[in-house]
């Protein structure tokens, strides 16, 4: 595997790991309202980071692994 | 609902998987089977989602909002690393053919019998209750369906009519027809995968449907429901983080250790690894898996919510069962019944493939090494052995799910689903350290993973399933309230003190904390022995060596053929046994192995590794050092292992050495090279200038004696300047000749200089005096300064003329054209004597000031072009000058005139 490919899996998966906790819960709203939006919201981002996760993997690295 | 219609549609639908298992397998096309592809990969993954999301999710929604998302959310942080992480634990797995998570780790730490036997057990307790949970929800969603739903569920029924106890038997039949029907526990159980892809898809299309029904057909869409949920402040709490009681940071370690039991979980372990077809699936699979939770988890908080509205003031209907009741009391007994089977696919599905790995693991590393250790290692042990293993193996699948279910009939009532499977959670992510530490850090020691292992599930132990069981019995046990001892940092709940999370998080955080913090302190302090290292070698630098698992091994081995080949008939059986054969001979090409009275290396390694793959990686090696003999390394081969290793080190470094010595020759090299090409390139230009200089002169002469040969008739006027013209022209001819051999002469050191006691002024003013006519002829204004009284130096006189009379010309020609001045100065400065010749010429630039004395250059001028000379007469003038022991500089600007700098020592 590349260096590249690893570096854009490894920046993912961080991006990921900051996005789901404080972030995520702030974004969502639920800390500060507690409005029913926070469900929408919570979905979409967990939604928006499969998005993230499919370009990367079915854009980013060609079929056989060795980008 | 009669539990006739139950029973008759679990036994269909099991049927049903039965059917699925069974015609998978029998598909003869092995590359086109339906469970060759990444997506049934993926479905498989999704065991999972367990009873646990299935039911429990709902439940933990219900009590704590968001708070259910973590355990999904971490495995979709971890996606991305799937094809890094998960790719190479499959790549190394299937070079040693290792079948389970405890042989993993065991292989990598040295095929150690004693870790294999500990992370057996830290698993077979993190994951029974797990198991009971399953069975648990089984049987209360069969009560639910039965009875009335507002009924509690209850574990009292007699064995005879206990749903559990069916469908407990049922999965071993099916466990062990379709998992452990072959020893082999490497060749992929296909029929298995496929029967756990297509529960997959059960479970969601039911959970979905189940959604969708609460969602838009009891409320009317999300906007409804959420509208309502709002105006009751109880639930309007479920939105906030704070009004459910969990913080920050156990949403953090709640999503760590989901991470970890992603990897970790013996049934992921089995369905990510041992069942993997194709490592390249991890690639499609890193999104669809995260897809599929985020489908499974999109209707569980609005199914929470909307059962908490609809069960408003009924307690006795716990959120646990919202997925079965809300149907069931809005009359779809058919969407109850096909939620229920949702359920049963979501249980049995865990079920099944953790009862397998489990039972791959006890039989392989606690069972059998005991009974290797401990028969004699003759016809004994080995007797029978295909049989005899394949019966302990089924018997342990049998130990398992029934001890599950004595866990059920026991503890099971008091417990909620979330809790047993967040404690089981934590018990996995101990293996996390031992399993990610050691694809990655070689130094890791198998006492290093011993103790930390050890550490972490003592701490785990005490802090979550201990006061968990003893708080449930209802006995009056005071240390969790006041403290082990009455220390009150040792309060379970509080360890080392309150830090504001979760029991869970908290559990999470000291356990896996003390576990990697023993693991590094004990590996720095500890040795590895030859295996380890030769394993250690083999997992972390597994993409960096060569990939044939036979090359690995440094400690030469001795066998013989015969008594591998006994070997490997006794424990696999004779027909499994040759088919192993035959497939080595023709992977290395030549089919005379067996004839071979002492057994290759090669042939040892495989043998092991087909042995590992069915009794595990520690059993192999105990089986194999029967008949394997591993040369003892004498105190004389030691050292010279430290030798080779020293001479290693010491040519590492002398290779260092040279490299680093060649970098600067070759620096050096490619320096004087781009030199000679600068000075081609002058001598180039210098030929060209020199021709160019010979030719003009030769060209003027040849014209003038051409015209005088041909006119006679010429007057005598024109015959004398014509004449004269030739006689100037050769003294310029023979001037640059000159110069050319004065270099020739530098060049070779073999200029005479006749040095004397002389005045400067004198020489200065001769040399001036004799430009006179030159300074006249050019209209340019010249002056000349010289101190009152001789300045005495040593020198050549003819040379020193030469060398003023070169700077004067040269003053001459770059002076200013309109009105050009020159001036020649002599003087005295400290201990030098000093001439100045100065002009108010165009300068030289600051750049090119450095290759004026260099021999063949000409400064061009844009204004001027190529100015007349051939580029030597500053070179011939500084060697001359440093012959002298003397110096020259200039001082210029562009515009503003050059002035030369000529000094010497004073006498």
């Amino acid at each position: 595997m590349s260096d590249n490919s690893l570096t854009r899996r490894i920046v993912l998966f961080i991006f990921g790991f900051v996005l789901f906790n404080y972030p995520f819960l702030w974004l969502a709203g639920v800390e500060e309202t507690g409005s029913p939006q926070a469900y929408y919201v919570a979905f979409s981002l967990w939604f928006l980071f499969i998005v993230f996760i499919w370009l990367a993997v079915e854009f980013g690295v060609p079929k056989n692994g060795k980008s | 609902m009669s539990i006739f219609l139950i029973a008759g549609i679990s036994v269909v639908y099991i049927l049903l998987l039965f059917l699925i298992a069974y015609l998978t397998e029998k598909q003869t096309d092995r590359k086109h089977r339906v469970v060759n592809n990444p997506y049934v990969y993926s479905l498989s993954l999704a065991v999972y989602c367990t009873a646990w999301t299935y039911y429990g999710s709902v439940g933990r929604a219900a009590e704590m909002g968001l708070g259910f998302l973590p355990i999904h959310l971490g495995p979709t942080i971890l996606a991305p690393l799937f094809f890094l992480l998960l790719r190479k634990i499959i790549l190394i797995s299937k070079a040693q053919r290792i079948t389970s998570l405890a042989d993993f780790v065991s292989a990598r730490y040295g095929k150690s019998t004693t870790l294999g036997a500990i992370v057996t057990l830290v698993l077979v307790l993190g994951i029974v209750p797990y198991i009971s949970l399953q069975l648990k929800a089984i049987a209360f969603s069969i009560q639910i369906l039965t009875k009335n739903p507002e009924t509690p569920a209850s574990v009292d029924t007699p064995f005879f009519a206990d749903a559990a106890l069916f469908i407990a038997t049922a999965l071993t039949f099916f466990t062990i027809i379709f998992g452990v029907r072959k020893l082999d526990a490497n060749e992929r159980h296909e029929g298995l995968v496929a029967a756990i892809a297509f529960e997959s898809i059960v479970k969601l299309v039911a959970f979905l449907g189940v959604g969708i029904f609460v969602t838009f057909q009891v409320f009317d869409g999300f906007g409804d429901l959420f509208q309502q949920a709002a105006r009751n402040p109880e639930l309007q709490s479920l939105f906030t983080l704070q009004g459910v009681g969990l913080d920050g940071w156990s949403w953090m370690w709640l999503t760590i250790i989901s991470m970890c039991a992603v990897l970790l979980l013996p049934r992921q372990f089995h369905m990510a690894v041992v069942e993997n077809a194709n490592p390249e699936f991890t690639q499609k699979a890193s999104w669809l898996f995260p897809l599929y939770l985020f489908l499974i988890n999109l209707f569980v908080f609005p199914i929470a919510i909307g059962g908490d509205m609809i069960f408003a003031g009924n307690p006795l209907i716990e959120a646990d069962t919202y997925v079965l009741n809300i149907p069931l009391s809005f009359g779809s007994e058919w969407l109850a019944l096909f939620v229920f089977l949702g359920g049963l696919s979501a249980a049995s599905g865990m079920v099944i493939v953790s009862v397998i790995s489990l039972s791959i693991m006890v039989s392989n590393n606690m069972i059998l090494p005991v009974l290797l250790k401990t028969g004699r290692q003759d016809e004994g042990v080995y007797f029978n052995f295909f049989e005899r293993f394949l019966g302990i193996r089924r018997l342990s699948v049998v130990i398992i799910l029934f001890l599950a279910y004595g866990f059920y009939k026991i503890l099971g009532v008091d417990y909620p689903l979330v809790s047993i499977g967040l404690i089981s959670f934590t018990a996995v992510a101990q293996l996390a350290p031992a399993v990610i530490g050691g694809l990655y850090w070689k130094e890791i020691t198998r006492k290093g993973i011993l103790a930390g292992l050890l550490c972490g599930f003592i701490i785990w132990g005490y802090t979550l399933p201990l006061p968990a069981l003893l708080e449930s019995s209802d006995l009056p046990f005071s240390f969790i309230k006041e403290g082990l001892f009455g220390f009150s940092w040792l309060k379970p709940y509080s360890f080392f003190g309150d830090l504001g999370m979760s029991p869970v998080a908290h559990a999470s955080f000291w356990s896996l904390f003390i576990n990697i913090l023993v693991t590094v302190v004990v590996s720095l302090y500890s040795r590895q022995d030859v295996e380890e290292i030769a394993q250690a070698n083999f997992f972390v630098d597994f993409f960096k060596n060569s990939q044939d698992p036979t090359e690995y091994r440094s400690v030469p081995r001795k066998a013989k053929t015969t008594d591998i080949i006994d070997l490997l008939e006794r424990i696999l059986g004779v027909e499994r046994a040759h088919e192993l054969i035959q497939d080595f001979e023709k992977n290395i090409g030549h089919s005379s192995i067996t004839e071979q009275e002492e057994a290759n290396v090669q042939f040892i390694n495989y043998a092991e590794t087909q042995l590992a793959g069915s009794i595990g990686a520690a059993s192999a090696r105990i089986v194999s050092s029967s008949i394997i003999r591993q040369e003892p390394i004498t105190l004389k081969e030691m050292i010279r292992m430290i030798e080779e290793t020293k001479e290693i080190i010491d040519y590492s470094k002398e290779v260092e050495l040279k490299s680093k010595e060649l970098e600067k020759t070759a620096n050096q090299l490619m320096a004087a090279n781009d030199r000679l090409k600068e000075l081609d390139q002058l001598k180039a230009e210098f030929i060209n200038t020199v021709t160019h200089e010979l030719r003009t002169p030769i060209t003027s002469i040849k014209a003038f004696s051409k015209i005088l040969l041909d006119n006679p008739e010429l007057d005598e006027e024109k015959k004398d300047s014509f004449l004269r013209i030739v006689v100037s022209e050769c003294e310029r001819i023979s001037r640059l000749i000159n110069q050319v051999l004065d270099i020739r002469k530098l060049e070779k050191n073999t200029t005479d200089l006749h040095l004397q006691t002389l005045d400067l002024c004198e020489v200065a003013a001769h040399a001036y005096n004799g430009l006179h006519q030159l300074f006249e002829e050019k209209k340019i204004t010249y002056s000349l300064s010289l101190p009152s009284t001789p300045v005495f130096i040593k020198g050549d006189r003819d040379r020193l003329i030469q060398v003023f009379i070169n700077l004067l010309s040269n003053a001459i020609k770059f002076c200013d054209a309109e009105q050009g001045e020159v001036a020649i100065e002599v003087r005295r400065s400290h201990t030098l004597a000093v001439v100045e010749i100065w002009d108010n010429g165009i300068g030289i630039p600051v750049k090119d000031q450095k290759y004026v004395f260099e021999q063949f250059t000409q400064v061009l001028h844009k204004d001027r072009g190529k100015p007349q000379g051939s580029g030597l007469g500053l070179y011939i003038s500084k060697v001359l000058i440093e012959m002298q022991k003397g110096s020259i500089r200039l001082e210029s600007q562009k515009g503003s005139g050059t002035k030369f700098f000529v000094s010497f020592p004073l006498i």
